[in-house]
């Protein structure tokens, strides 16, 4: 890509904000705004009109889902600005209210992921590009539910992994490098979970996403 | 200026009314009666001597004496007063006419009870009112309940039964006092001349006068409270009320302390956690390209740690602190204000051992209360102070007084101060809490916590 991402940055700990600004500058993001609630994002993004805007969950005044209500917004409002919310804990609920729906440039991590500092570039430029992002701890919980256990069961330990990652919104060149395979062996992994979960196979990375995660949602 | 306010202060602490307690030269209650013989020196006579005469000494003695004679004398009089009052009004009940001085005599009556149980508070606690029944709807039944009143018809018992049971009680709690008297003043009781024997008599006889006396005033104080007095089971009752309360007020208490620790962890704790990780993260990045860099980074990031650790002390102090264990509550408070940038001056005086909650309230109320004053009040000057006090009816608290001379204007709903639950919690202990905070200032909060 040669055009600069540009991004915005929305947290109230001065502290956190400060770090993800640096962050983002070192991978040579352009954070061309840093705010810290809600209203004052929703009119940043009017104003810039970034490619991606990096979201915390809890700001005030509530502090409980400003982050989630503004992300919402932005979609609405700004389809083609990406929305990567953070959260400090895994809120299912949150989850799904940005995840359901078109899951085109959205993405859902848990703070702690800023820490793999790579893993979290790369997620982040994925969803700018218009992936999805979801967090390998909301994936593993809903890999977790018994609902989907038997059929689960159909596949075997490597497929399950891919499966995992898929549902993260990892591209089939994400997954190769994350497994250390080669791509064509991702490819036949990936038919071979659609095939056995009785899914439609699905190539774009996004739809996928939807596709898995509808499927490991659903009972 | 901080001379006048610890003046003040002190001021305040010994302005308390002396204890009165329970009477003394009273007869050994059945707790006592086990050491009694033991506390007789029997031994060294000038020690004896004290021992039996040292009632005459005491100022209860002769309250306990007053009221014997004072309810020698009302008797007859509030038997008249009521007899008459009744007499009167109850048969012009029946042309209607009687009724508003039916209602009028049990207000007097009720006065007059009022009035015989305060006058007990002289020489034992004071006597709560009895419970009345509940009023009922309408004018007729309020009457009738008025009328039928259990309580109300104590009242009445009571008053009219003085009248026997004054010289009763008069006659055997003064009779020592009475022996004495007369030997010295007038014939004497037992024929014959006083002579040496009668002298004799006397003589041990004074020393009597107030354990008699004390004994026979325990006794008609027991007999007032159960004419008077409330209801084992209401009061049992009204206990079963508070005690749920209070355990609301303990659960609600928890759950806010909860609440804040999590609040406390998320905001300040992991926040600086994750800076800290993206520090780390980033000098990792840098370390071959950017040495200068990636030390720098690692720099703030130790910084980080530090403002963690610190965080998570503070957090920890808030949840036990391991120095009220340690050193008591004269050490912990101190180092609550350790470190505050305007002068608090810490006071504990001596003050026996405590048990662990109530110095652990007492601790998180300081606590607290320091924190808003350092946070809202823009004071001068603080102090803290505790000590133990014999209240007058008897009981001994922890009292802690915090004073500061700053704005003013606390009050226990007002936001973020914390106050109401540290009044609940305090509450919960069976203590009080008093906060007086007018605009303007100064600011004394004042909580006593009773001790077992």
């Amino acid at each position: 890509m040669s055009d600069v991402l540009r991004a915005v940055i929305a947290d109230d700990s001065v502290l956190l904000r400060d770090g993800l600004v640096r962050l983002l500058d070192d991978a040579g993001i352009a954070v061309v705004a840093a705010v810290g609630d809600g209203d004052a994002l929703v009119a940043a993004v009017e104003e810039h009109r970034p490619h991606l805007a990096v979201v915390d969950v809890r700001m005030p005044p509530t502090h409980t889902d400003e982050g989630v209500k503004a992300a919402l917004q932005i979609r609405e409002r700004f389809p083609a600005v990406a929305v990567l919310v953070l959260s400090q804990y895994v809120e299912e609920r949150y989850a799904t209210d940005l995840l359901s729906g078109d899951t085109a440039g959205v993405g859902y991590l848990l703070k702690d992921r800023v820490v793999d500092v790579e893993d979290f570039i790369a997620a982040v430029r994925r969803v700018a590009a218009g992936g999805s992002a979801v967090d390998a701890e909301v994936v593993r919980q809903l890999l977790g539910r018994t609902g989907r256990a038997t059929e689960l069961d159909r596949l075997t330990p490597r497929e399950r992994e891919v499966l995992g990652l898929m549902a993260e919104g990892l591209s089939n060149a994400g997954i190769a490098d994350r497994l250390v395979v080669s791509l064509g062996a991702v490819e036949k992994h990936i038919s071979n979970v659609f095939t056995k979960l009785d899914l439609d196979h699905e190539t774009n990375a996004h739809r996928r996403v939807l596709a898995v995660l509808t499927y490991l949602g659903s009972r | 200026m901080s001379a006048d306010v610890h003046e003040r202060d002190n001021e305040q602490m010994t302005e308390l009314p002396p204890p009165t307690g329970a009477p003394v030269g009273g007869s050994p209650g059945p707790a006592r009666k086990r050491s009694f013989w033991d506390s007789v020196p029997f031994d060294d006579p000038k020690e004896a001597a004290i021992w039996w005469y040292g009632g005459l000494a005491e100022r209860q003695t002769w309250i306990n004496v007053g009221y014997l004679f004072a309810g020698l004398v009302l008797g007859p009089i509030w038997f008249t007063l009521v007899v008459t009052m009744l007499a009167v009004s109850l048969p012009l009940v029946l042309i209607g006419v009687g009724i508003p001085l039916v209602v009028l005599s049990f207000l007097a009556i009720d006065e007059l009870a009022a009035l015989e149980r305060r006058r007990a508070g002289w020489v034992g606690p004071v006597i709560p009112p009895r419970q009345k029944a509940a009023p009922a709807d309408g004018w007729w039944r309020k009457l009738v309940t008025r009328f039928t009143d259990p309580t109300r018809w104590r009242q009445v018992a009571y008053l009219l039964t003085l009248l026997l049971a004054g010289p009763v009680f008069y006659l055997l709690g003064a009779f020592p006092l009475n022996v004495v008297v007369q030997t010295l003043f007038g014939d004497s009781t037992f024929g014959g001349s006083i002579g040496l024997g009668g002298l004799i008599v006397a003589a041990i006889m004074a020393g009597a006068i107030s354990r008699v006396a004390g004994f026979a005033v325990n006794l008609v104080h027991s007999y007032v409270a159960w004419f008077l007095g409330p209801d084992r089971t209401e009061e049992l009752e009204a206990r079963v009320q508070t005690l749920s309360g209070q355990r609301q007020d303990i659960l609600d208490a928890v759950s806010a302390e909860r609440r804040r620790i999590e609040r406390n962890l998320h905001d300040g704790v992991q926040q600086q956690l994750v800076a800290l990780g993206i520090d780390i993260g980033r000098a990792s990045a840098r370390v071959d390209s950017d040495p200068e860099g990636a030390r720098e980074l690692l720099g703030e990031a130790r910084d980080k740690v530090r403002g963690a650790v610190g965080e998570l002390r503070a957090i920890g102090r808030g949840l036990h602190p391991a120095v009220l264990d340690d050193r008591g509550l004269d050490a912990a408070l101190s180092a609550v204000v350790s470190g505050a940038p305007i002068p608090v001056e810490v006071a504990v005086q001596d003050v026996p051992a405590v048990s662990t909650d109530v110095a652990e309230t007492a601790y998180y109320v300081a606590n607290e209360a320091v924190a808003n004053v350092l946070k809202h009040s823009q004071a001068r000057v603080a102090s803290i102070r505790v000590a133990s006090v014999r209240l007058p009816n008897g009981g001994e608290v922890l009292r802690l007084v915090v004073h500061d001379d700053g704005c003013g204007g606390a009050t226990l709903d007002g936001g973020g101060t914390g106050l109401a639950g540290m009044a609940a919690r305090v509450r919960a202990m069976d203590g009080t809490f008093s906060l007086d905070s007018p605009a303007g200032g100064p600011t004394t909060l004042r909580v006593d916590i009773p001790l077992r």
